[in-house]
């Protein structure tokens, strides 16, 4: 919320630099983003840091109020004219000006009232008006089309008020000011930009701002008047009010003004409006958006005669819920479909607008708007932030309804609202306010005491020093014994009734206003409870250890994706075997492509793959992280998964190798993986022939521990690969379940003694069918070569001449040992017979 | 309560990582609702808590001149191999 500090101080004196405030107002929990100088110097503070602000200071001297009192043709241009400026120098000072606003002026005499701008005169610092990029000048006397020219009148853009460069600032007459006056005190100001919570509701506004300036800086605080004038009939019979649902609309209220006129704000408003960043219309609608960010209390302006019009007599104003399938067109266009969950203000004849949110467009105050109802309501902000959400309508009322603004305030706002209508627009106002208020929120009074204040802040603070903090924001306070009893000022909403929950509140209300600064530094008395290992992270952590370790990189990727993306791992014609579960669904997702969950990592996994290929070849990612398996009860699950890829050259190719390294293939990952299980002493696993329907058939694996399938690595799909345009070296993939891994590991593993006696190595070599994989092989060897069977390695594999056509040589070294005894070649033979036996009844 | 430290990138002066307030937020903090407390089976007339955590990134941005924090969503290998 934008807060020009010129507007705080109607109702706060700031004897403080500006930039000590938004420190304090900072640490009590109010942001200060970011502060924005017009015209005057950065009001820096000791020990306070501040981003230094690059704005225009205005020369006192140079940059003044003036008067324009006459304007003159330029006699060699037509696009210029001559403004005659008084600037409480003897003489005017003539500027050569193409102000376009001053044109209707030309040759007009002497202007009455004359016009009050902004003059600057020669040797003045200005922005350049006429530069697209921001550029500063200053001014210099030179000749514009023959006549001598050394001062000028200013656009808020040459001055870094706005980027408006259309005419020069044209401003009312004030009082307070006369001509020659330093530009720096009219105009000057400072806005503060305040990033406030959804807690801080009762700060939405510039007095709610400007109360807690009040109670940090122990000052008083000057309210404005909420009375009005009122000279018109009884609002009694003129309007009625039915509130159908107290609990949505606890309060409504109503204020008429008569024979007002719709016209143009003054001056002062549209510059206070135009500096929080809104855009001013006419008086009326000027002055429900200033209530708005004046108290915080937002107001709603009907047209009277369309209200009399629809109902054909004195209108009577409804809250009620939508009829099934009522729909209303709002102020910004649009027809809504208005759900169950919203409160309409309507009258006999339907629809007027969503209860503080939004009005309809009927009713809207216009150029011929006459006569003028305000509404100042109270709204439930639970079915206000539930109709926001359904209507995807976001409005400075809602903004402030949503977070909730207490009843009370509706009455004031009512008041100074129609007030100031009646200043500037002129007409009658009905004498009363019509206030339906059937459901006024409890007073809540909290008691604590201070031993419990003293325990839970830290800080050694007194009775009276609580209680102080606590009338400084407003709160009722009497002490009783010990402790404070407070009731809470009825502005605010944010006091629980509930004793725990109030107590914290008030504790926070003495601890932010005394400045948690303040609290001083302890040491904790207690003993720190024992640290006890995580297991499952420890162990988390030593698999991507032994990851890195192999040369691979961690990669984290989101966990949005979407079915038809998962789609695409599973090759045309073949049963999936992604897992068989309900997709958990993202309520409203960021990208409709990321509106799933994932049950895979390897959808990520390539596309990741797919964005580095761009700039290198060679990859090898990780990735741990979870998958989310619906369809359950009614919490999904969540199992942790590793996903590993692989592709591209197996080493970096360099000068000595002369050509270009092999590239990665399932035997890399194959060891990668067993690498993995060895470093986690995981001995007791199994490799099958692969499965899994998004590899390449016969060049996977399963991978079982314990006789449990824990997950699958191979050659990704040629037609997975080529969906994902990865057709320039192979994918390699795997993607295990963490959990197996974490509870077979062994943390603590027993050696196996050095052996006594030598071991007897020998080769052999055995022709077996093509197909056949060698991890069954092994298994054969390993089973009849029994306990002296010690060490079993692969080390060569030939098909081709002279193998017969179909089979395959396989060749194996092995070791046999016996720790008890030396073996003979006898002992070794007996062996090899028994495994050569096996295998040639296995093919 | 939240801990700021000072925008490494301009030093306080304000830029478009720091949102042009010198300042970036490395850490929330603050004493556990009542309410929260209550839901989880404690009585705040007796129990109190304190809860503080940091996001890693913010601090890694800090330690490594990292200025974009998209970075460690992008799993570029190029940025990947510089750890």
């Amino acid at each position: 919320m934008l807060v020009p500090v010129s507007w705080l101080r109607d109702y706060v004196d700031i004897d403080i630099p500006i930039e000590l405030l938004a420190e304090r107002l900072t640490v009590a929990g109010l942001e200060v983003a970011h502060i924005r100088y017009i015209g005057v110097p950065q009001e820096e503070a000791p020990g306070v840091q501040m981003p230094r602000s690059d704005h225009l200071v205005w020369d006192r001297r140079k940059l003044l109020l003036g008067r324009i009192v006459e304007v003159k043709s330029h006699p060699q241009a037509d696009r210029l004219v001559l403004a005659m400026v008084d600037y409480g120098a003897a003489d005017l000072e003539q500027c050569v000006t193409g102000a376009t606003n001053l044109f209707r002026y030309k040759d007009q005499g002497e202007i009455t009232p004359p016009i009050w701008s902004a003059f600057a005169m020669e040797g003045a610092r200005v922005w350049d008006g006429h530069s697209a990029k921001p550029r500063q000048m200053t001014l210099k006397g030179k000749e514009l089309r023959g006549i001598f020219n050394k001062s000028m009148v200013c656009s808020e853009k040459e001055l870094g008020i706005s980027d408006e460069h259309e005419g020069v600032i044209v401003m009312d007459h004030d009082e307070r000011y006369i001509a020659g006056t330093p530009l720096a005190d009219v105009l000057g100001d400072v806005v503060l930009d305040i990033e406030l919570t959804p807690n801080l509701a009762r700060c939405f506004s510039m007095i709610g701002v400007a109360r807690e300036i009040a109670a940090i800086l122990d000052v008083d605080m000057r309210y404005p008047s909420f009375d009005f004038l009122a000279e018109g009939a009884a609002i009694e019979g003129q309007v009625g009010i039915e509130i159908q649902e107290p609990e949505l609309n606890p309060r409504f209220t109503l204020t008429l003004l008569r024979e007002a006129e719709v016209k143009p704000s003054p001056f002062w408003m549209q510059r206070r409006l135009k500096l929080i960043g809104q855009r001013p219309r006419n008086n009326i609608v000027d002055v429900t958006n200033y209530i708005t960010f004046e108290l915080g209390q937002p107001l709603h302006a009907f047209d009277y005669d369309m209200l009399a019009e629809r109902a054909g007599g004195a209108p009577t104003i409804i809250t009620r819920l939508p009829d099934v399938g009522e729909q209303l067109e709002t102020l910004d266009g649009l027809q809504r479909d208005l759900g169950a969950e919203t409160i309409l203000v309507a009258d006999t004849a339907g629809a007027l607008s969503l209860g503080g949110v939004i009005g309809g467009g009927e009713t809207e105050i216009s150029e011929a708007t006459r006569n003028v109802l305000l509404e100042a309501a109270a709204w439930n902000n639970i079915g206000i932030r539930k109709t926001i959400k359904k209507q995807r309508v976001h409005t400075e009322a809602s903004a402030r309804f949503s977070r909730g603004v207490h009843p009370s305030q509706a009455i004031l706002g009512c008041g100074r609202g129609i007030e100031l209508m009646r200043q500037l627009a002129g007409g009658q106002a009905a004498r009363g306010v019509l206030d339906d208020y059937p459901l006024p929120p409890p007073t809540v009074t909290v008691d604590v005491p201070i031993e419990r204040v003293k325990r839970l802040l830290g800080m050694d603070v007194t009775l009276e020093e609580a209680a102080d903090v606590l009338r400084r924001l407003e709160f009722d306070v009497t002490i009783d014994g010990d402790a404070i009893r407070a009731t809470a000022p009825d502005h605010r909403l944010d006091i629980s009734a509930d004793p725990a929950v109030g107590q914290a509140d008030l504790l926070e209300e003495i601890a932010r206003i005394i400045g948690y600064d303040q609290i001083p530094e302890t040491i904790m008395a207690d003993e720190m409870p024992p640290q006890r290992e995580n297991t499952a992270v420890f162990i988390e952590e030593r698999i991507r250890d032994l990851l890195v370790g192999q040369g691979l990189y961690e990669v984290i990727s989101y966990r949005f994706t979407s079915r038809g993306s998962e789609a695409m791992l599973v090759p045309e014609g073949v049963a999936s075997s992604l897992p068989d579960a309900e997709y958990v669904e993202i309520a409203n997702p960021a990208a409709s492509d990321r509106n799933v969950l994932r049950q895979t990592l390897m959808i990520n996994m390539l596309e990741s793959a797919v964005n580095n290929a761009r700039y290198q070849s060679a990859q090898r990612l990780f990735e741990v992280g979870k998958v989310y398996l619906g369809g359950g009860d009614l919490l999904p699950e969540e199992p942790l998964h590793l996903g590993i890829l692989l592709t591209g050259a197996r080493s970096q190719t360099w000068w000595q190798d002369g050509a270009n390294s092999a590239e990665m293939d399932f035997y890399d990952m194959k060891g990668i993986v067993e690498n993995m299980l060895a470093g986690l002493h995981i001995e007791d696993y199994r490799l099958e022939r692969g499965t899994h329907s998004s590899f390449h058939p016969g060049r996977s694996a399963d991978l079982l521990i314990r006789r449990e399938r824990i997950g699958a690595f191979g050659e990704i799909h040629p037609q997975v690969a080529a969906r994902f345009k990865l057709t320039e070296a192979k994918v390699i993939y795997a993607e295990l379940q963490v959990a197996p891994l974490i509870q077979q590991h062994q943390r603590l593993h027993a050696i196996t003694p050095l052996p006594t006696t030598p071991a007897v190595l020998e080769d052999i070599a055995l022709i077996v069918s093509a197909d056949l994989p060698a991890g069954e092989v092994e298994t054969v060897i390993r089973q009849a070569g029994g306990r002296l069977l010690k060490d079993v390695t692969l080390f060569d594999v030939y098909s081709g001449d002279p193998i017969p056509a179909g089979k395959k040589s396989l060749a194996y070294s092995l070791t046999y040992q016996d720790e008890s005894r030396t073996l003979t070649d006898k002992n070794a033979a007996k062996i090899r017979k028994k495994i050569i036996g096996a295998a040639e009844l296995r093919s | 309560m939240e801990v700021d430290v000072e925008c490494f990138l301009c030093g306080g002066e304000g830029c478009r990582v720091c949102k042009y307030t010198g300042w970036l937020e490395i850490a929330g903090s603050g004493m556990v609702h009542p309410t929260v407390l209550r839901n989880g089976g404690y009585d705040p007339s007796v129990w109190s808590g304190f809860a503080f955590g940091m996001g890693p990134e913010r601090i890694t941005m800090l330690k490594h001149g990292i200025q974009d924090i998209r970075y460690f969503w992008g799993n570029d290998l190029r940025f990947l191999q510089q750890f």
